[in-house]
């Protein structure tokens, strides 16, 4: 498929910048004339050049009740531009909220959609995608989502979602934009880790093999359902071997010492091992297991809760 | 998407397109065009589509019959025959919304080819369902919820959208054409350039209207009329014809003084028609510009014969001197055909010396010898069919007695053409005429005293036909309506029918003279009616203003209706506005229940009612029984009774 060099489009989006004036950067938007934005559809343009070859056959054939129809379908085009202007005249839309999205999966806006009056076919579209096609009675509220274009970790400004209807006859093309003033966080895919030990530890200062030593020797603090990715050591196999059971030993100094993980001492490219912290920060938050996140770019202190994890898997998607 | 149901509506509309075409097309094509929109009623019923190598076979099948059987001869006839064929097969392929529209849009386009054909007040109106339908199927297409609302908000937007695109044909300043596509030919009868007995008798059987003319207050035409189409100045022994001399004078015409006595002035509104010669009392003239005036004062049409014309006419009586050459043509004869006719001829010339005794021997002659005017003659073969008609059978029309007297008057030395067109016309109101087919006619013009003057044998066999239509006539009424195809005027002495059939001629006429023959020129005369001098700038301001007041008026009228699906809600708006009246204000966040509740609170009086209406709400609402029209009179009732009580 045909597709456009990358200066066109950079052109097109500063064109469109200069003239929507940020107009539509906003969490909320209500479309009155300022910003409506009301156009002939594609097939609008064809219903017009048939318009216009039964003019020329009309004008030719000297026949006035051809003229008669070319006259009508143009007349017909105004109406559908009016009725479609007024349609969606007093459409308020507003940004909800979007999910937490992990690569390779694109995040999905939510947006709720508040007509004054009877409104019919509106619809979200995100250049290529789409979201289902809604009316609405007066005064009546729906929600609408929609995919945005981005898949790929990072993070994003929003997308500029158009909210667009074709009523009446499909003619016309009557639509306006809102591009909510939010970051949008693509995390990184997770990927559970290959190799379970305790390199997690905040030993950076150490080298790898005296940490597991250090790692928490102090009092005796409790016993805890083993969760995968806790070190073995800390296994209390005198349990197992009664039980069988697999339960970890707690100690005082593990509840106060962070488990902290360091993008340095994971191993694979950056974004593998940033699709490991994603896991491990999902895990640990699920276990609520305090933990530290340190990136070449960022330091996270030790923190527990959604919160947390949220600032750390946004880290994730910045680094 | 309910793909049947615009399949059918789809598949209907180019039914009745192909229908349309029935006069012009062969029917065979017409039959392949049938069968594929019947195909696609039958495959739509099942949501199927046809298999992609088939279409394509299919295709190629119907473009060679397209070909075939309609021709490359007449390339307004294929194109719209190919328009209507490509259409039909997006059709049977169309899967998606997409391709649907585009039917839609290629449907638009055949609609209006239509009106190449015919332009009917009965065929606009039914092209004018057609696209209200069209419109529909768009609509539905956009928004496919009920087609039943597609179509009538369709109709609602054509309706509103008539008068602004009948008011630009009015006032938009009509372009001429930029460039003269050739005009579909028309399958229609008329006159033909050669004379043969029976091809008027042919004519004689179609009640078509030819056209119509207006007379001018004042200058009332006088019977009987007859309309001079066409001058045959050359006998082949059988035929007479148009000679080349003569159709090369048309474009060198003959210089000459020619006077003019008795003008008259009238309008003559012609319909389409497959050959241009027009027609015109007497030695006519024309200054319209579509319409070309023959030295020998005939009218032609310059273009556009599939399209009425409104043109003004001057008759007159000319005077003239025939030169020598033409003396010459007019008196022309094979050789050696009709010797007994040739010696009639020479017996009454030997009696009757000057032109004008020569001329009323001859009327005398087929008034006295026993003939008879007939509809279906005895069929003549072989040569010298001239002496049979004479001699033995006396049976004949029009054709057959001018053919006769031209012969006989070239015969004895006097200039003498035939002239073909129409004899007569019916009165429909005080100043109009119709001339229809069957009025076709033919007589002598035979030249002496400086003019050409008219003999016409039927004015002694039939005196009657001089006088009125040939449906007028009673003698032959009987064989005339026999002789008629299917038509309203086979059963015109049925007074019901009768009366509908003038009246229906009536709308015709207005809707040919208002409609159909609306040109640059009665738009300039309207302007100059309606804004004098100043047209040339009150024009674009009036029609701005129109639209642009049109416009704005639509805007602002056009409330859609607000179709609430849930049972009860407009109900319980009303009580809530009788509830504000009262000064009760309901909150939005309440149910309904809960507002009834404290509408009771402030107005106990109304509790009865109030409790009813509660009642119902209960059912209809919560125990989910059907909102019945019982329950909806009730309802009605109790708001009336809350309206009115105290």
């Amino acid at each position: 498929m045909y597709k456009r060099p990358a200066f066109v489009n950079q052109f097109r989006q500063s064109v469109f910048n200069k003239l929507l004036k940020n107009k539509h950067k906003t969490n909320e938007i209500e479309l009155q004339h300022k910003t409506i934005y009301v156009l002939p559809s594609k097939l609008g343009g064809q219903f017009l050049l048939i318009a216009l070859l039964n003019f020329v056959m009309g004008i030719n054939y000297q026949n006035n009740l051809i003229l008669a129809m070319a006259y009508l379908m143009v007349v017909v085009l105004v109406f559908a531009i009016l009725t479609g202007y007024k349609n969606v005249r007093g459409l308020s839309v507003k940004y909800l909220s979007i999910n937490e999205s992990y690569a390779p999966n694109a995040p999905i806006a939510r947006f709720q959609i508040h007509a004054q009056s009877h409104c019919d076919l509106i619809k979200l579209v995100n250049e290529n995608l789409e979201s289902e096609t809604v009316s609405l009675q007066s005064k009546e509220k729906k929600t609408v989502e929609i995919a945005l274009k981005c898949s790929e970790r990072g993070v994003y400004g929003f997308d500029r979602i158009k909210i667009i209807s074709h009523f009446p006859f499909g003619l016309v093309s009557v639509w306006s934009y809102i591009e909510p003033a939010e970051t949008v966080y693509v995390y990184p895919q997770p990927i559970a880790l290959e190799k379970l030990d305790t390199q997690l530890h905040d030993n950076a200062e150490h080298d790898g093999d005296n940490a597991q030593v250090k790692a928490g020797n102090d009092d005796f603090h409790q016993l805890t359902p083993f969760v995968q990715g806790t070190a073995l050591n800390k296994v209390s196999w005198k349990h197992y071997a009664k039980t069988e059971q697999l339960l970890t030993k707690e100690f005082t100094s593990d509840a106060s010492q962070e488990l902290a993980l360091n993008f340095n001492m994971l191993s694979g490219n950056n974004e593998h091992r940033l699709s490991q912290l994603c896991f491990l920060v999902n895990q640990l938050t699920d276990q609520h297991i305090a933990f530290s996140l340190t990136l070449p770019n960022k330091h996270i202190a030790k923190g527990q809760g959604i919160n947390h994890q949220k600032a750390c898997l946004q880290a994730l998607a910045e680094f | 998407m309910n793909t049947p149901l615009i399949n059918t509506v789809l598949s209907l509309l180019f039914i009745v397109i192909s229908g349309f075409l029935f006069t012009e097309v062969a029917t065979p094509f017409l039959a392949i065009l049938a069968g594929l929109s019947f195909l696609n009623l039958f495959l739509g019923k099942f949501y199927k589509k046809l298999n992609g190598l088939i279409a394509n076979i299919l295709a190629a099948v119907c473009l060679v019959a397209l070909f075939v059987l309609v021709g490359v001869s007449d390339t307004v006839k294929l194109f719209v025959s190919m328009m209507l064929l490509a259409s039909s097969f997006k059709l049977l392929q169309a899967k998606t919304v997409k391709q649907y529209q585009t039917v839609c849009l290629l449907v638009f386009f055949n609609l209006s080819t239509v009106y190449l054909f015919h332009q009917g007040l009965f065929e606009t109106l039914v092209v004018s369902v057609l696209y209200v339908a069209n419109f529909a199927v768009l609509g539905y297409l956009t928004r496919p919820q009920s087609f039943k609302a597609a179509n009538k908000q369709s109709f609602k937007t054509i309706l509103l959208a008539l008068p602004i695109a009948a008011f630009l044909i009015l006032f938009l300043p009509k372009l001429p054409a930029f460039w003269q596509l050739p005009g579909p030919k028309l399958a229609k009868t008329g006159l033909s350039e050669q004379v043969n007995p029976f091809s008027i008798a042919k004519l004689a059987e179609s009640d078509d209207l030819v056209f119509r003319v207006e007379q001018q207050p004042g200058q009332a035409l006088q019977a009987p009329y007859y309309w001079r189409s066409l001058i045959h100045d050359e006998f082949n022994g059988s035929e007479w014809l148009i000679s080349d001399i003569l159709k090369s004078q048309q474009f060198n015409p003959i210089r000459r003084a020619i006077t003019h006595n008795n003008s008259i002035d009238y309008q003559v509104i012609a319909e389409p028609s497959s050959s241009n010669w027009l027609f015109g009392l007497g030695f006519a003239q024309s200054a319209n510009s579509d319409v070309f005036s023959t030295y020998n004062g005939l009218l032609k049409r310059k273009g556009n014969l599939n399209k009425n014309i409104k043109y003004a006419v001057t008759s007159s009586e000319a005077t003239l001197n025939l030169t020598d050459f033409e003396k010459r043509i007019y008196t022309r004869l094979p050789k050696a055909t009709n010797p007994q006719t040739t010696a009639l001829a020479n017996q009454l010339a030997a009696e009757h010396e000057d032109a004008q005794g020569y001329f009323n021997a001859l009327l005398d002659y087929f008034n006295q010898q026993q003939f008879t005017y007939t509809l279906t003659p005895t069929p003549m073969y072989g040569d010298n069919t001239l002496d049979q008609f004479v001699f033995d059978t006396k049976r004949g029309f029009c054709g057959h007695y001018a053919s006769t007297a031209a012969f006989m008057f070239r015969v004895a030395g006097y200039p003498a053409r035939v002239v073909s067109g129409y004899l007569g016309g019916e009165q429909t109101k005080a100043a109009t005429l119709n001339i229809y087919q069957y009025d076709a006619h033919a007589w002598v013009e035979v030249f002496f005293d400086e003019k050409w003057h008219i003999f016409d044998a039927t004015a002694v066999v039939a005196p009657e036909r001089l006088n009125g239509s040939l449906s007028q006539l009673g003698d032959l009424n009987e064989s005339f309506n026999d002789n008629l195809n299917f038509g309203l005027k086979r059963w015109s002495h049925f007074k019901a029918i009768n009366w509908l059939r003038i009246h229906l001629e009536e709308l015709d006429y207005k809707w040919t003279n208002w409609v159909l023959t609306f040109d640059q020129a009665s738009q300039q005369s309207l302007f100059d009616s309606l804004f004098g001098n100043k047209s040339a700038w009150l024009t674009p301001l009036i029609v701005l203003g129109t639209l642009l007041l049109s416009f704005t008026g639509y805007f602002f009228y056009n409330k859609r209706p607000v179709l609430s699906r849930e049972p009860l809600v407009d109900d319980i708006t009303k009580l809530y506005l009788w509830a504000k009246k009262q000064g009760i204000e309901p909150l939005d966040t309440n149910t309904p229940l809960q507002n009834i509740a404290f509408i009771k609170e402030h107005k106990p009086t109304a509790a009865v009612y109030l409790n009813e209406f509660e009642q119902i709400i209960i059912e209809v609402r919560y125990q989910q029984q059907s909102y019945t029209q019982n329950r909806k009179n009730h309802v009605r009732v109790l708001l009336n009774s809350l309206k009115t009580a105290k």
